[in-house]
C-alpha cells in the first residue's frame, strides 16, 4: 500500500470532521453555557424556571448537573449524558416530564453539599441517617416552583448572550 | 487490482467526507428553526401599537398588564395611587417655585393610565412640545419611526394628542416577532451610542433593565425642538451628570427674585440602581423585582403588573430571600432614614434659596459671592432632586442615596453662608425659614 492514498483518506477525514465541528457548534458542547443546554426545546422550561430562580446568578446546569471531584470523571460524564440526551432526543424517546434519573441525583446531591458544606455540616455529621435529599424539603430553590414556561425567551438567535 | 482496492476506497471516503460536509455546510445555512412552543394565534406587526392585539398571543402577560390600570394600592413612600406630592410635602412648593412642578406634582400611576394622566396634568399648556408624550403611549415605538424623533419632539402637544390613543404597552419593550426585549426610545439609543455602548450586544439580563431606561432615567430637552436628550455622554453618576449641565450651561428656570438658574431632576431609576447598588451588583435585573416570574395554574410567565416589590414581598424579593417579613422590615428602615434625612435637605435649600434671594435685594452685595452661592444651590437643589425625583425612597441605592444628601445639604448651607457673605448680612444665616413662613405654602392653581 503506497502512502498517497491514506494521506489523501485522513486529509478528507480531517476536512469533513473539521466542517461538522464547526457547522453543529461542537465545541459550544465542551463548554458550560446554559443556552448550550438548552439548544434542546425540551429544556425549555427547565432553562426559563433556572433562569427566574434564585440559583441562575451563582450556578450554571453543570455546576449542579456534573460531578466535579477531577476533571477526567467531569467529561466523562459530560459526553455520557450529553451522547444519552442526543440518542433519547433523537429517537424520540424522552419523557414527557423529564425528571433526574438516580445517578443524577446523587451528582447534584453532592454538588449541594459541595456549596453549601458550611451550612449543612453538622446535618452530615449528625447522628441521624443523612437519607433524604436536598430538594425533598427545599423543592423550589433550582427551578422555582413547578410549572411550564410560557414564553422560551432565550433563543440564540433572539439573544446572542 | 490491490491497487486499485485502495483507490476505491479512499476515493469512497473522499466522497462520503465531501457529501457529509456539503450537506452540513447546507444545514448551516438553513434559517434557524423557529420555536414552535408557543403556536401564535395573530400575527403581530411590527411596533402594533394596540397591545391587546399582542395581547391575543400572551393572555396572561396582557391580563396582568391590564392590572396597571386600576391597582392603586400605596405603600408608605410610593406605590400607585395619584397623591400629591405637594400636599404630602409643601417644602416642594417653595423649592419648585416659578416651575411648573408647584402647580400639580402627583405620584405616577401604573402603565395603563399614563396616557390619561398626562393628558390631565396642570404642568401642561399651550407651549408644551410632544416631547412630553414620549415615555407614556406604545404609539411612539411607530410615530418615532414614521417621522423621526427631531419632528416628533418639534410638533405641539396638542398636535399630537390624536395620534396618542394607546398608554405604555408591548410595543415599548417588545420586537415583535421575536418577542425579544429591545430599545425603543431613540433617546436611549443616542446616549448609549455617546456612551460607545450597542444595547444589541448586551446579555439578557442587562437587557430587563435597559428597557426600563427607555423611560425611567433623567433627560433634559435640546434646543426649540425640544429633542429628548439623556445627559449619559460622560457618565451616568451624579457628579458626571452635574458637570455635564454645567459645560452645557443648561438650565429649567430661573428661580424667581433669586437669579439661581435652577436643574430640575426626572426620576432617575436606571442611573440609581445601576451606580454600583449591591442589588445592581449581585446582576439583579429591575425585572426580577418589579416583575417576578409567577405561577397561573400550571403555566409561569413574568408579571407585567409593574409595580412596588413591596406590595408582594413573597413574590418579589422571596425568589431570593428567605425571610421577607425581615426584607420588609429593614426596606422601611432605608426608606425612614432617607425620607429624614431628604426633608432635612429640603430644609436646608429653603434657606439657602431665602439667603440668596435677600442677598439679591441688597444692592451693595458683592456679586462675585453672590454667582457662587447661586452655583451652589443650584448643584445643590439638583443633588436633591435627583433623589427626590428618584422613585424608590432610597431603596435602588441606599448608601450612594445618602452620600447623594449629604452633599446636597453640605452645599446648600454652604450657599447660604456664602450668600450671607456675599451681603455682609449675619441675618441671612437663619436657619428653619421654612416653618416661619405665613401663611404656609399650598400648590396655586
Amino acid at each position: 500500500m503506497s502512502k498517497p492514498p491514506v494521506v489523501i483518506a485522513i486529509v478528507a477525514l480531517t476536512v469533513a470532521l473539521g466542517v461538522f465541528a464547526w457547522a453543529t457548534n461542537a465545541t459550544a458542547y465542551l463548554g458550560h453555557n446554559p443556552s448550550t443546554c438548552n439548544n434542546c426545546h425540551v429544556m425549555d422550561a427547565a432553562y426559563e424556571n433556572w433562569y427566574h430562580a434564585a440559583h441562575q446568578r451563582f450556578a450554571d446546569c453543570n455546576e449542579c448537573h456534573l460531578p466535579h471531584q477531577n476533571i477526567v470523571v467531569y467529561y466523562l460524564y459530560k459526553g455520557y449524558s450529553g451522547m444519552k440526551d442526543v440518542l433519547s432526543f433523537a429517537s424520540g424517546s424522552y419523557p414527557v416530564a423529564i425528571r433526574a434519573e438516580p445517578l443524577t441525583r446523587q451528582i447534584v446531591q453532592k454538588n449541594c453539599i459541595r456549596c453549601h458544606e458550611g451550612t449543612v455540616n453538622n446535618i452530615l455529621a449528625g447522628a441521624q441517617p443523612f437519607d433524604r435529599q436536598c430538594w425533598d424539603c427545599h423543592r423550589t430553590v433550582m427551578h422555582g416552583e413547578r410549572g411550564i414556561s410560557l414564553t422560551p425567551y432565550q433563543d440564540k438567535e433572539v439573544y446572542t448572550k | 487490482m490491490k491497487r486499485y482496492g485502495t483507490w476505491i476506497l479512499v476515493g469512497i471516503i473522499v466522497l462520503l467526507a465531501a457529501v457529509l460536509s456539503g450537506v452540513l455546510i447546507f444545514l448551516k445555512n438553513q434559517p434557524p428553526q423557529q420555536r414552535a412552543a408557543l403556536p401564535l394565534i395573530v400575527e403581530v406587526k411590527p411596533m402594533e401599537p394596540d397591545s391587546s392585539i399582542w395581547g391575543r398571543n400572551f393572555p396572561n402577560q396582557w391580563a396582568s398588564l391590564q392590572k396597571t390600570a386600576t391597582n392603586n394600592t400605596d405603600t408608605i413612600y410610593g406605590g400607585s395611587s395619584k397623591w400629591s406630592h405637594l400636599e404630602r410635602d409643601p417644602r416642594l412648593v417653595v423649592l419648585f417655585t416659578g416651575y411648573p412642578f408647584s402647580k400639580e406634582y402627583n405620584d405616577d400611576r401604573g402603565h395603563m393610565n399614563s396616557v390619561k394622566d398626562v393628558n390631565a396634568i396642570k404642568r401642561v399648556n399651550a407651549t408644551t412640545h410632544a416631547t412630553c408624550y414620549s415615555c407614556k403611549s406604545s404609539n411612539n415605538p411607530a410615530l418615532w419611526a414614521q417621522m423621526g424623533m427631531e419632528a416628533y419632539d418639534a410638533t405641539m402637544f396638542s398636535d399630537m394628542k390624536p395620534n396618542i390613543q394607546n398608554p405604555i404597552g408591548c410595543a415599548n419593550c417588545h420586537e415583535a416577532g421575536t418577542m425579544r426585549l429591545i430599545v425603543t426610545n431613540p433617546a436611549l439609543e443616542n446616549a448609549l451610542k455617546a456612551q460607545g455602548k450597542d444595547w444589541r450586544t448586551f446579555t439578557r439580563q442587562e437587557m430587563r433593565s435597559v428597557v426600563c431606561a427607555n423611560c425611567h432615567v433623567e433627560y433634559y430637552f435640546v434646543g426649540d425642538k425640544k429633542v429628548l436628550t439623556l445627559p449619559w455622554k460622560d457618565g451616568t453618576r451624579i457628579d458626571q451628570i452635574i458637570k455635564y449641565y454645567d459645560d452645557l450651561g443648561f438650565k429649567d428656570w430661573e428661580y424667581p427674585g433669586t437669579g439661581i438658574q435652577m436643574l430640575k431632576a426626572q426620576h432617575p431609576e436606571y442611573e440609581m440602581f445601576t451606580a454600583g447598588s449591591t442589588h445592581s451588583k449581585a446582576g439583579v435585573a429591575c425585572a426580577d423585582c418589579h416583575m417576578p416570574y409567577v405561577r397561573d395554574g400550571a403555566a409561569k410567565y413574568s408579571s407585567h403588573e409593574v409595580k412596588s416589590p413591596l406590595l408582594d414581598p413573597e413574590q418579589s424579593c422571596g425568589q431570593c430571600h428567605t425571610d421577607t417579613t425581615y426584607v420588609v422590615a429593614r426596606v422601611n428602615e432605608i426608606q425612614n432614614q432617607v425620607n429624614v434625612t431628604q426633608l432635612a435637605a429640603e430644609d436646608a435649600l429653603i434657606d439657602s434659596i431665602n439667603a440668596i434671594k435677600q442677598a439679591t435685594a441688597n444692592p451693595n452685595a458683592d456679586a462675585t459671592k453672590l454667582d457662587e452661592a447661586r452655583e451652589m444651590h443650584r448643584d445643590a437643589q439638583f443633588m436633591w432632586d435627583f433623589v427626590s425625583a428618584e422613585n424608590s425612597m432610597g431603596f435602588h441605592n441606599p448608601e450612594y442615596i445618602l452620600k447623594i444628601l449629604a452633599d446636597a445639604t453640605n452645599l446648600a448651607r454652604q450657599a447660604q453662608m456664602k450668600a450671607s457673605d456675599a451681603a455682609g448680612d449675619s441675618t441671612l444665616l437663619q436657619v428653619g425659614y421654612y416653618y416661619t413662613i405665613n401663611p404656609p405654602p399650598t400648590p396655586f392653581p
